[in-house]
């Protein structure tokens, strides 16, 4: 008996050490590396985390279920992860590093519609995939800019087109705040912040609201404004229906509270503002307030997909801010690439992916109805947008609004 | 009118904080001839020790004690440290300055991190007098700077401690041989500009987010008030404050919003320009560069 | 010695390229021969660097490094020589920068005919915000020029189509002369390198000249200057100008190597680490800006700092500096260099 015990605990320590000598059985799997260009550090951090957070999710669960089968090879996502520290020399030196040194096949990233650019500069010559969640990207992407040969062939948006989203947003918000209201709203005004993004994004929204009956007037702040007070008061001067704080999470909800001191609006809409967030800092209005998510509410009712990446999200230790919700941009290209890749059997021929990546219908997690890419390189989904009871932090119910088919009156598209 | 009226209300407590930190900026330049770039973040630093107060369940008014204390520590340790080595050159101490400045921003982040801290409204309340709304906290703001005003006023003009203060900036060396300890002197003011920006980054945290960056926004306009007013001239940095608010409230009104910050930008180089001695004239500091 | 008389003994600009030796003339002083070795020992440092097999990232860092420097030298002409410290460094190379981008998207003017109009422009421009310091006080000065900075960003973020707005605007690569391929990085770095040597160059002259030594003359005696006749003012301007010209020139290198500019560029902040750069390196001793830059863009890469430890570091360094080395690391390190040369001669002659 004692002897046997011993024959099995060597038999065992043998298949140990045997296991530990012999090459694991994957052992012929290829690496297919991939880069990521986000900030970890300095002031875009809470936007940058989100993309790594969700290329680590993703990489891990293709690796996890066996790789990636490319012809007759097997190949192991291996991330390259780079932090562009939010400073844009030190996104080129990345993008460089990561194609030219490293040569990965794709890149990811990056938070920043400026670095974006600046990387596709260098992604586009060297015939790298780059998926960037900017919708401003839609100001540079275009039938020219696209085709085989141009600097943006191989650049993709995986945020909806602007039109599209401020389409849904702006008919989500005045279907879910006009039944709230004693009278049909018909007079919004737009507090945006001015810089690239709240530029590019306003303009879309105030044609959006136009196209839906409202009349509207656009106020800029300056990006860094802490105390709204003085633009705040003057917007109370112009009597609106609803003030649409777009765009900026943080200063928004700096501006919200100081807009109920004294009483602004009947009706507010925050946009980028998390339920989530609206519910754990226990903000509270005497009126209707609106809310919508990029893409999708992690703090709001949901499909069991989203509640499912959410949980696996925050468990990989991703905090939940006002910003959480944009590594849904990020995560289901992942298995875009990987099917796009399967399907052309190699690696080496990122022109054939970017045809393949075109054809494609691939259901993800962030739509209910399955991501493509139209010719410009751009996906569609819907909107969800919610609403907060009056005097409650967490008495919410949401819509999921589609886009509209077309981009409203005076609105090029893009 | 009740916009304007509000507005006028508005720029009173937008020029509370610029006062309170202009005025730390005029006495310890003017009266101690040390150009402090780091004020601003000493400020950011008083309003970060107020949210982690506060955040650990200290009443707002305790904390903001707790923020003028710690403040108060780290001007007397400043001072002590790096700038009475530079007396003699300020153009250095003003290099110095720029180091803590980033130095102070950069600590925090990482004790911290960049994202913006704020605390819930220490008072809450809102009253409406005459179609006006007056927010509680934004009054208590102005009341509070209004009563460092006047002391302060009252501590440079009419004590002994500010007539000697005084005299050891018009002449060190006649002062020093009067036994008036004027090494001391200048620790002490530059402890008390510390405070008062302790105090500043206390309420300006009660009214609105702050963040790591606040200081290098901050700096410059305090800087500026303390220009305009004249150095070392208490009446002129209140003044100034009062200038720049109201700019900023009147143009937030009546300008175009996205050149919002231009206005006030402008008015300070056309000041600085036509008057570099100040609005109400200063002492151009012990030893002017 | 007390501690204030050994500070003040090591503040005077001792180890600075101002030092006189009786009895030089001719227009242009001879470098001593330290200068010209470690000139020569430089370039074949820069010449030889990409063939060391440093990699993209650390080239196209080196490039972010050259063209900082160019700017650098531009603002220490201007502090080193004048006395007068701007934090709107940033906002003249914007000048530079978006001439030669809105010349691109206007007129589809490439790089070589935008280049002395970003140049001519960029002095123009330091001129015209140099011209209060005419008037008012160091300390009025640089907020003087830190509200030009910011007033630059907020005109450009409203400009329009005409400066991108906030997006900024973007620039095609450089058409290089004889068939040279500018979008090569490598080819990219010797265009780069080539303008810094340029310019450290040029600052040689520049403070060697009868005008260098005319500057010389109004910074230590400004009024005793004007006494003897000098135009003061006529050459303070003028040196606002030339340090802007290099401004300008490292504003459309820059455009040029990211091809895409956008406001934030050019604002307050990066015009303050221009400044704390310049302060760190030393902005007197000739190769003081080169080692700001280089000091400023490596030391988080090679020493793995992530940008909060590197810029608490470069923080704690300039108290260091300022405490310790009053003429800059590379000042520090050049009277260490002088004071051990000195004493192995007294070595010998002993």
């Amino acid at each position: 008996m004692k002897r046997l015990r011993l024959k099995l605990g060597l038999g065992i320590a043998a298949l140990g050490l045997f296991g530990v000598l012999s090459p694991p059985s994957h052992a012929a799997d290829k690496d297919l590396k991939i880069g990521v260009v986000a900030a970890e550090s300095g002031s875009f951090v809470s936007a940058g985390n989100t993309i790594v957070a969700a290329a680590k999710l993703a990489a891990t669960k293709i690796n996890d279920a066996g790789g990636i089968k490319v012809g007759n090879d097997t190949y192991k996502i291996k991330l390259y992860i780079r932090d562009n520290r939010t400073d844009v020399n030190v996104t080129v030196a990345a993008a460089l590093e990561l194609v030219n040194d490293i040569g990965v096949s794709a890149i990811w990233g990056t938070e920043t519609h400026d670095y974006s650019i600046a990387m596709a500069k260098i992604t586009g010559p060297a015939k790298v995939l780059q998926f960037s969640g900017n919708s401003s990207l839609g100001s540079a992407l275009n039938a020219k800019s696209v085709a085989p040969g141009a600097w943006l062939h191989y650049a993709f948006q995986t945020e909806p087109q602007e039109w599209q989203r401020s389409g849904s947003t702006a008919k989500g918000v005045l279907s879910l705040l006009t039944p709230m209201l004693a009278t049909k709203p018909v007079h919004s005004v737009v507090l945006v912040g001015n810089d690239a993004t709240g530029q590019y994004l306003s303009s879309h929204y105030v044609k959006a609201l136009e196209a839906d009956g409202q009349t509207v007037d656009l106020v800029k702040y300056p990006p860094d404004t802490t105390d709204f007070l003085p633009i705040l008061t003057r917007i109370k001067g112009m009597k609106p229906d609803i003030v649409h704080f777009w765009y900026n999470g943080d200063s928004t909800l700096t501006a919200f509270p100081q807009a109920e001191q004294i009483h602004v609006a009947p009706a507010y809409f925050l946009f980028g503002v998390d339920p989530g967030i609206y519910a754990q800092r226990n903000l509270k209005a005497t009126v209707p307030v609106a809310m919508s998510c990029v893409p999708e509410c992690w703090g709001g009712p949901k499909r069991p997909e989203v509640d499912d990446y959410f949980t696996k999200y925050f468990a990989s230790g991703a905090s939940k801010g006002p910003q959480s919700s944009v590594s849904l941009l990020y995560y289901d290209y992942f298995f875009m690439y990987a099917k796009a890749l399967t399907q052309v059997g190699s690696v080496d021929n990122p022109d054939g992916v970017v045809d393949a990546l075109l054809k494609m219908q691939y259901q993800g997690v962030v739509s209910p109805v399955p991501l493509v890419f139209n010719a410009n390189h751009q996906v569609t989904f819907a909107t969800e947008v919610c609403v907060v009871k009056p005097n409650t932090s967490d008495d919410f119910h949401c819509a999921t609004e589609q886009p509209p088919p077309a981009p409203p009156p005076g609105d090029a598209g893009g | 009118m009740d916009i304007f009226l509000q507005q006028l209300i508005n720029s009173l407590s937008v020029a509370s904080v610029t006062i309170l930190i202009g005025m730390g900026i005029t006495l310890i330049f003017g009266l101690a001839g040390i150009v402090n770039f780091a004020h601003g973040e000493f400020l950011m630093v008083g309003g970060m020790v107020t949210w982690l107060l506060v955040m650990a369940g200290v009443n707002f008014f305790i904390a903001m004690f707790g923020a003028m204390a710690a403040v108060g520590v780290l001007g007397y340790v400043a001072e002590r440290t790096l700038f009475r080595f530079t007396l003699n050159r300020p153009m250095n101490g003003f290099i110095m300055s720029i180091g803590l400045s980033v130095i102070l921003q950069n600590v925090v982040i990482k004790a911290l991190n960049e994202v913006q801290k704020s605390i819930p409204d220490p008072i809450a309340k809102v009253w409406v007098i005459g179609g006006v709304d007056i927010i509680a906290m934004r009054a208590i703001v102005v009341a509070i700077t209004v009563v460092v005003v006047a002391i302060t006023y009252f501590g440079i003009t009419r004590s002994r401690y500010g007539v000697a203060l005084r005299a050891s900036v018009s002449d060190q060396d006649t002062a020093a041989l009067m036994g008036i300890p004027v090494r001391r002197y200048v620790t002490g003011v530059f402890i008390y500009g510390s405070v008062l920006a302790g105090l500043g980054g206390a309420l300006m945290i009660a009214l609105f987010p702050i963040t790591p960056f606040t200081g290098s926004v901050v700096i410059i306009r305090g800087f500026a008030v303390s220009l305009i007013g004249g150095l070392g001239n208490v009446g002129g940095a209140v003044v100034g404050g009062l200038v720049l608010g109201l700019v900023d409230a009147l143009s937030a009104q009546y300008g175009y919003p996205q050149w919002t910050d231009a206005y006030s930008l402008v008015v300070m180089i056309v000041i600085l320009i036509l008057r570099p001695q100040g609005l109400l004239g200063g002492t151009l500091g012990p030893r002017a560069t | 010695m007390s501690a204030d008389q050994r500070r003040d003994a090591v503040t005077a600009p001792g180890f600075s390229l101002n030092t006189r030796k009786t009895g030089s003339s001719g227009w242009l002083e001879r470098p001593p021969l330290d200068h010209i070795v470690m000139g020569v020992a430089i370039l074949a440092f820069l010449i030889a660097f990409p063939f060391f097999n440093p990699g993209y990232r650390f080239l196209s860092l080196a490039i972010t490094t050259g063209f900082t420097a160019i700017a650098l030298y531009g603002l220490a002409l201007q502090f080193g020589q004048a006395g007068i410290m701007s934090v709107g460094h940033a906002g003249i190379m914007g000048i530079g920068g978006y001439t030669a981008a809105i010349l691109a998207n206007q007129l589809g003017i490439g790089f070589w005919l935008a280049l002395p109009a970003s140049i001519l422009l960029s002095a123009l421009a330091a001129g015209l915000v140099g011209l209060p310091s005419l008037r008012v006080g160091g300390q009025h000065y640089i907020i003087i020029t830190f509200c030009f900075c910011a007033l630059l960003v907020i005109a450009l973020t409203n400009g329009g189509d005409f400066t991108g707005a906030a997006t900024g605007l973007d620039v095609g690569p450089i058409a290089g002369p004889f068939g040279i391929n500018l979008a090569k990085l490598r080819n990219m770095y010797y265009l780069v390198m080539l303008a810094l040597v340029v310019s450290l160059v040029l600052t040689y002259v520049i403070v060697h000249s009868p005008y260098g030594r005319t500057l010389w003359a109004i910074r230590e005696n400004e009024p005793l200057a004007r006494a003897v006749g000098i135009n003061t003012n006529f050459h303070k301007i003028g040196v606002f100008a030339l340090s802007g010209a290099f401004a300008g020139a490292a504003g459309i290198l820059q455009t040029y190597y990211l091809r895409h500019i956008s406001p934030p560029l050019y604002g307050a902040f990066p015009s303050l680490y221009l400044a704390l750069m310049v302060m760190l390196g030393g902005a007197r001793p000739l190769y003081g800006p080169l080692l700001g830059a280089i000091i400023v863009t490596f030391l988080p890469e090679v020493g793995g700092l992530d940008p909060i430890d590197s810029r608490i570091a470069y923080g704690v360094g300039l108290l260091l500096v300022i405490l310790l080395l009053p003429a800059g690391v590379s000042g520090g390190l050049l009277g260490l260099y002088r004071s051990m040369i000195g004493r192995q001669r007294r070595a010998e002659k002993g």
